[in-house]
């Protein structure tokens, strides 16, 4: 299993020094176009480990979100805490949200899990813009500063770097919770938590870590989100987000770690060469998507991986 | 007495919603996305076929063209799902979700470019007011009320007393086993997915002359739909209704008194409530 | 070893368990038949924590375990295995004993076990000696999901050997397999026994039944109707006319 880390290790490297490369030789548009890949990667991989654990969440860009208001509100007076400081408090944050909400909707399953997520990350964002007093309400919070620790924190390279570095930090993460003796019980679990539980699992525990995990580079991400966008306002939890990633992790699969940024390419691919008709893209990445779902899932690719090698 | 005819047109309309998201997931296992965008879809119908006829045949006349084509329409659009998602992804639950969502987005993009994304107003089919027990109500909400109440109680007759109404309950209440009966669980899947579509173009063409109509008015319906059929127990139709209910009065109840602003986390956090306490919702079964 | 007293188990008026008492001793297998529908499935869940009896008592090595959750039910050393094969199929069979093997250690919240340790190779180990003990040794590196069903059910026993039993409740481990498997199959269960594992065996194959229990007890509608050493109940009255109901239910 050594054979794995280190491909996941090599994979997340390189991915992380594309961008950085990329970024030297790129316009500046290819270099906003990185940051925004970079960023996904971060919610695609953390959102990856969630999934290991058998559950598909929809609240993930909702739980984001919770990092990227908190970078909104603490990097701020009264706080003034250092942006990136602030940005590892969202993470924080984000996975103690996880950690309450695992309570009521880690009891639901498959659909039910679907839905109560969704619907749980659309009260979240009912929270960010009904609670004005904190958030802003719908117009969010704007002039949020990029990172300190930046020479020049308005260069969009250097922000590039910052994550770069943050996205293989996390990676590196995620791959070595993978190969642990946690992430493969958090695996067999989602595999099969009856039959983890009679040798001994505690199945209960391992899904809220993996959901609690997850969320935590969920809510890295926002903060970075935040940092970059200079605002953060409920329209950047977006349903479209959500599927993005989730759609990363359908076409891509879930097996390896590399699925999913192989599936984020896939779908950063199409949206770029679409972008002259920009009013046409959700209909040409919808109907994209559901022909590679559609193609995937009969290539044996993708989710139900184990099952065609069952059969 | 206005207060109870308010909660009553909202409770239909909740009702009128899930009910086709229930019936598709009870039969199915399915999550339908695409069920907001249908009943969106059924909207614009109707505004077009009002928009179109109603100067030659008259509003009332040209509303109920307007429904049936929108029923057909959203009928065919789930036949068509059917065929080209829920077949070829069979016992992949996750990626018939996905791909329901995806479609979702297909369909908003094609509305915003034929009508544009500004939202709509069809005018309302009857006009006037109706007076109930002292109470004034708009004739159109008054419709709203008829259409959903006919429509789940027609709903109902048919699942109970007709054949396929029997071979759907068949299916949903043992999918293996009406294989065994010989039922054509295909058929039957197909048959399902055009009555709930079918059903949310009706609900969109009933809804569309009392609220504005928008690309993306699907969205909060489906949410709303969402928690119905959860509290209620996923699949379950009567607990769709009972959960219609309950959301109806305490909404229409909220809005009233004030409480506007915090409908949204209200529901939500009754959802979370219930799952807690009973994961399979108020009338499920443990699955 | 593990001592059942009296649970009893319904669901809404079917009384699916009532009243069952059986006891397993140290190194002792001991059988639970009965027709279908007997309540020996239910008897299953209620003991290893699936279910929780809404009366009894349940001792494991005098310590109670009744309504406890499953995974501390087979921390205390009680592993089940399911009478539909459940095997973890994503990797290779030593894998999938691996898993057996992990399962029980430390508390997951431990950041020290986020990352990979270096005691792969003893898990490695251990994993082989349970596969050598089902002879399942030479497949190890194969993988777990290409495995035909016979031989995926003797995984599920090595996998729950894995997890140190004291005691193994194997729920109908030779269904579906041939003669020669079963025979196999049987002759490592009765092995197990002698490595100091206690076994209450769930089995429809009468043959297999006589041959490796102690000590069998009969259910029928929900009840014990006889408990004995196999030749006691191989002539026990009450036995024979419940099987032979069964049979003919069968024939038909």
């Amino acid at each position: 299993m050594m054979g794995a880390l280190h491909r996941d290790i090599a994979t997340i490297i390189i991915v992380g020094l594309a961008l950085v490369v990329g970024g030297l030789v790129g316009t500046p548009y290819i270099l906003g176009v990185l940051i925004i890949f970079g960023m996904v990667s971060i919610l695609v991989l953390s959102y990856r480990t969630i999934t290991t654990m058998g559950g598909w969440s929809f609240a993930h860009v909702a739980i984001m979100g919770i990092g990227g208001y908190s970078v909104a509100i603490f990097s701020k007076a009264p706080f003034e805490v250092p942006v990136l400081v602030a940005v590892a408090l969202g993470g924080v944050f984000a996975a103690l949200f996880a950690a309450i909400l695992s309570w009521p909707v880690l009891r639901t399953r498959q659909y039910y899990f679907f839905l109560s997520t969704f619907a749980a990350g659309e009260a979240l964002r009912q929270c960010f813009i009904q609670i004005k007093e904190i958030t802003g309400g719908t117009a969010g919070i704007a002039f949020i500063a990029r990172p300190g620790i930046l020479p020049d924190p308005s260069s969009a390279f250097q922000f590039l770097w910052l994550v770069a570095v943050i996205l293989v930090l996390l990676g590196l993460f995620y791959a070595a919770l993978d190969a642990s003796d946690t992430g493969k019980k958090i695996k067999a679990v989602g595999e099969d938590e009856a039959l983890s539980s009679s040798l001994g699992i505690d199945a209960w525990a391992l899904r809220a870590l993996g959901f609690i995990l997850g969320s935590f580079g969920a809510g890295i991400a926002g903060g970075l989100f935040a940092s970059y966008n200079g605002i953060m306002s409920p329209s950047d939890i977006n349903a479209m987000l959500m599927f993005k990633i989730v759609a990363a992790c359908v076409i891509g699969g879930t097996a390896r770690f590399s699925g999913p940024l192989l599936g984020l390419l896939f779908l950063t691919l199409i949206e770029e060469i679409f972008r002259f008709v920009p009013e046409f893209v959700p209909m040409i990445w919808g109907a994209l998507v559901i022909a590679a779902i559609i193609l995937s899932q009969r290539a044996g690719g993708g989710l139900k991986l184990r099952k065609v090698i069952n059969a | 007495m206005q207060i109870v005819l308010n909660c009553l047109s909202l409770t239909s309309f909740y009702l009128c919603f899930a009910l086709g998201l229930a019936l598709v997931f009870g039969v199915m296992r399915i999550i339908n996305f695409a069920h907001g965008e249908f009943f969106m879809i059924g909207a614009y119908v109707t505004y077009f076929c009002v928009a179109t006829l109603a100067p030659q045949i008259g509003g009332p006349s040209a509303w109920l063209v307007g429904a049936i084509v929108a029923a057909a329409v959203t009928g065919l659009l789930g036949a068509v799902l059917y065929r080209a998602v829920v077949v070829p992804l069979a016992d992949k639950p996750l990626a018939i979700f996905i791909s329901t969502l995806a479609l979702s987005y297909v369909l908003q993009t094609i509305v915003v470019q034929i009508f544009g994304p500004v939202g709509l107003s069809i005018s309302p089919p009857l006009r006037g007011v109706v007076s109930v027990g002292g109470a004034i109500l708009p004739a159109s909400r008054v419709m709203v009320i008829v259409a959903a109440a006919a429509l789940s109680t027609g709903l109902w007759i048919y699942l109970m007393r007709t054949e396929p109404g029997r071979r759907i309950r068949a299916v949903a209440q043992n999918p293996r086993g009406a294989l065994l009966q010989g039922i054509k669980t295909r058929n039957v899947g197909n048959l399902t997915l055009i009555i709930g579509s079918g059903i949310a173009g009706i609900c969109g063409a009933s809804m569309g002359p009392i609220s504005q109509i928008s690309p993306y008015m699907g969205g909060p319906a489906l949410w709303k739909a969402f928690i119905i059929i959860i509290v209620g127990g996923i699949g379950n139709v009567w607990g769709a209704v009972a959960a219609a209910a309950i959301f109806g009065v305490l909404d229409t109840l909220m809005s009233q008194f004030g409480g506007g602003r915090f409908l949204a986390l209200t529901s939500a956090a009754i959802m979370l409530f219930v799952l807690s306490v009973k994961p399979s919702g108020l009338f499920g079964e443990k699955e | 070893m593990l001592e059942v007293r009296e649970i009893s188990r319904a669901f809404g008026r079917l009384k699916a368990v009532e009243g069952v008492t059986l006891s397993v001793m140290k190194n002792q297998i001991r059988g639970l038949i009965g027709p279908n529908g007997s309540g020996k499935s239910t008897t299953m869940n209620l003991i290893s924590g699936s279910l929780k009896p809404s009366a009894g008592k349940i001792e494991l090595e005098g310590q109670r375990i009744e309504g406890k959750e499953p995974h501390r039910i087979a921390r205390l050393g009680l592993i089940r295995t399911f009478q539909l094969t459940r095997v973890f199929t994503s990797g290779t069979l030593l894998d999938a004993v691996a898993l057996g093997v992990r399962a029980a250690s430390g508390s997951p919240w431990s950041p020290a076990r986020w990352i990979p340790a270096g005691d792969q190779a003893e898990v490695n180990h251990a994993a082989l000696v349970a596969l050598e003990r089902m002879g399942l040794a030479h497949r190890a590196n194969e993988l777990a999901g290409s495995l035909p069903g016979g031989l995926r059910r003797i995984l599920t026993i090595a996998t729950a050997l894995a997890a140190k039993p004291k005691i193994m409740l194997l729920d109908e481990p030779l269904a579906g397999l041939n003669a020669t498997e079963k025979a196999e199959v049987a002759n490592r269960i009765e092995k197990l026994r002698t490595d100091d594992v206690s076994i209450l065996l769930v089995e429809h194959d009468m043959r297999s039944v006589m041959r490796l229990c102690d000590r069998i007890t009969v259910l029928n509608f929900g009840q014990v109707i006889a408990e004995g050493t196999p030749a006691e109940i191989g002539r026990h009255p009450d036995v024979i006319k419940a099987y032979l109901g069964q049979k003919r239910v069968r024939d038909a």
